[in-house]
């Protein structure tokens, strides 16, 4: 029940007063994600200053972009104490349809129109099954990432396809002397920011951290769960689309590599995994953070392979910290009393 | 006695179902029933039975273990690597001392899951990734990868007119089933699986338990890859790649409940087999991948709905949080 308040507690009023209010254990992955962003950006301006300058800046969002996407529906899930592998499979649809379907202008448009509207109804099987089976989340969404890869592959056997260059010129284009990647990124931020304040993740966080707390709250559980999936699957679709028109063209296996990092990314913007605690702006946070990691990595001379042992770490280590001062914590606690 | 009956039934079943689809394969479809195939068939089934029976005890002990795939495709990589322009016989040494480093592996999921308190799914998905880096950096493709002539001659050769396929097979179902049947070891890691909390209070070090079962399903998984290795000939990266699923749904499709505490390796030796003479078949068919994939997808949603909920359950009332709290959505 005091998981429940403190969780309640930690998500109204102000983001300042949240961090005020907060606990030991809720503060660490609040500010840990922000100290490690930014320390890592005053490295790599260290070892290479041109890092700094706005191409290399908007380069490095570019980069992300599909990430933070993923990662911010991957929030959604996490909340409830879930976890969503089907993202993978979602993505790589979507990506294959936009490659095998998008000729010119006009299918270019119906088809993102189409995934925009549509995006979320994966998730939304995936929440269906979850809540009336009975089988866990990473039982349904494990089916389901191999059956939407198979999709994937029956849609495109093959990497290839290609995507017009209009679609690809939207996206590297720029509207009022700023970059259409930069507008993507802030209305994201905006987006995830608001959504993050709305009633609907304070219910998610509810459920998370005590189901039956929140179901005598009157918290619609089996509602609010399904929305949490299809959220995800709303998201990972639109990071298809992004990718497609970053690669214009489309590979079947492009999704596995977005995983391991989605979750990552959420994890290291301060959302824990046995849920209740956690915002979807942590994600983008935590999927820049990720994109530096791979940007230190190569300016310090290491081969690219390594970027993947240290996000890899980083994501052990920022699942276990938070876990650990919460122990510590509780021992001082015990201590005292 | 019938209680012991009702837990196995999903192995019963599983058991009768390959043997009669199996038998259906032979009769029914062409090209299916040549000595070649039969045998790739016994082959595809121990390579997944192996890495299978390392999955089985991590799953039984309340675990999942995602870092399988680099885990094979490491020891495949790495061993002809050690065994460089040494002579044949240092496979003797080399077999054993990749074995140990997939054992450290194996002691590093662990203590992660158990000191460190990270989830099994992001320690072992985190491993996957830090080992196809690591393996990456260390194995550069210009080095051999081919496999040794005696290992080739391990896998497709044959003792006294038994293949030796089949006597591998026979170590490994008895080995894996005396160790959770008949052992010490066997009852902690079921009492672990089925509550960590309880059989702390009941007296057994569960943190010891647990980093076992992951070393054993790493050393399962290296060998495995070896056993690959002497099976395709030549190590590629990702070899391992495609059993970190099919691993998962054969000791799903076996029978263990994902929450730990409860399956037999014979349900995941008669699931590997079931599902690789599947997979066969369908390549038979010239049904692609992507189907192939969807199949699997099927097949793991379908044995969780039975076991969980379905024929084999008990039906303890269908209270909404109870529900709930079992799918984890609690």
């Amino acid at each position: 029940m005091s998981e429940l308040a403190s969780t309640v507690r930690a998500s109204g009023a102000s983001w300042l007063g949240r961090v005020r209010s907060a606990e030991a254990d809720d503060v660490v992955p609040v500010v840990l994600p922000f100290v490690l962003l930014a320390g890592l950006i005053v490295w790599l301006a260290f070892l290479l200053p041109t890092s700094l300058q706005s191409g290399q800046l908007v380069l490095t969002l570019d980069q992300s972009t599909v990430l933070i996407l993923l990662a911010a529906g991957q929030v959604f899930v996490l909340l409830t104490g879930g976890i969503d592998l089907s993202v993978a499979g979602v993505l790589a649809v979507a990506n294959g349809i936009c490659a095998t379907h998008m000729h010119g202008q006009g299918s270019a448009i119906s088809i993102a129109l189409a995934i925009v509207l549509l995006g979320w109804v994966p998730g939304a099987i995936n929440g269906a099954i979850i809540v009336f089976s009975g089988i866990k989340p990473i039982i349904v969404t494990l089916a389901t990432w191999f059956i939407w890869s198979g999709v994937a592959l029956v849609i495109l056997p093959v990497a290839g396809g290609a995507i017009p260059l209009s679609v690809g010129n939207l996206w590297t284009g720029s509207f009022l002397g700023l970059a259409n990647v930069v507008w993507f990124a802030l209305i994201l931020a905006v987006a995830l920011l608001w959504i993050g304040r709305s009633g609907l993740v304070l219910r998610l966080r509810a459920i998370g951290s005590h189901p039956l707390g929140a179901f005598h709250s009157g918290v619609p559980i089996r509602r609010n769960v399904v929305i949490a999936y299809a959220l995800a699957s709303w998201f990972a679709a639109l990071g298809g689309l992004v990718l497609s028109a970053q690669s214009l063209s489309g590979d079947p296996g492009v999704g596995n590599s977005y995983l391991l990092p989605s979750i990552a990314a959420a994890v290291i913007g301060g959302t824990r995994l046995n849920g209740g605690v956690g915002a979807p702006f942590g994600a983008l946070v935590g999927a820049l953070v990720l994109g530096y990691v791979t940007q230190v990595t190569l300016a310090t001379g290491l081969a690219a392979n390594w970027s993947l042992v240290f996000a890899s770490l980083i994501l052990v280590l920022g699942v276990s910290i938070p876990a650990l001062v919460h122990a510590v914590g509780r021992r001082l606690a015990m201590r005292r009393a | 006695m019938v209680e012991r009956l009702r837990g196995n039934a999903p192995i019963v079943v599983v058991v009768a179902t390959a043997v009669v689809v199996f038998g259906l394969s032979l009769l029914l479809v062409g090209g299916f029933a040549t000595s070649g195939g039969i045998r790739n068939i016994a082959i595809g089934t121990l390579v997944l039975g192996i890495v299978g029976a390392g999955q089985t005890l991590v799953i039984i002990g309340g675990g999942i273990d995602l870092s399988v795939p680099w885990v094979m495709t490491g020891a495949g990589l790495i061993l002809p690597l050690v065994l460089g322009e040494h002579d044949q016989g240092t496979l003797v040494w080399a077999i054993p001392l990749v074995l140990c480093m997939a054992a450290l592996v194996g002691v590093v999921n662990g203590l992660g899951v158990t000191m460190l308190g990270a989830p099994p799914i992001i320690m072992t998905l985190a491993m996957n990734g830090m080992l196809s880096g690591a393996v990456a950096i260390y194995v550069s493709s210009s080095k051999p990868h081919e496999a040794p002539p005696l290992l080739r001659d391990a896998v497709f050769g044959d003792v006294a007119g038994i293949p030796a396929w089949a006597l591998m097979m026979l170590v490994v179902v008895v080995a894996i089933s005396a160790l959770l049947s008949l052992t010490t070891y066997g009852r902690r890691l079921y009492a672990v699986g089925t509550s960590s909390v309880v059989s702390e209070y009941s007296g057994i070090r569960s943190a010891r338990v647990t980093v076992a079962s992951y070393a054993l399903c790493s050393v399962c998984a290296g060998l495995a890859g070896m056993v690959l290795l002497g099976y395709v000939e030549t190590g590629y990266f990702g070899m391992g790649d495609p059993y970190q699923f099919a691993s998962i749904a054969c000791v799903l499709v076996g029978g263990a409940s994902v929450l730990g505490g409860s399956g037999h390796y014979l349900g995941t030796i008669a699931a590997a087999f079931l599902l690789t003479t599947v997979t066969a078949v369908l390549t038979i068919w010239g049904v692609g991948a992507g189907i192939q994939a969807i199949f699997y997808g099927a097949t793991i949603l379908g044995s969780a709905w039975l076991l969980g909920s379905g024929a084999f359950a008990k039906r303890s009332g269908s209270l909404l949080v109870s529900r709930l709290r079992k799918a984890g959505v609690a």
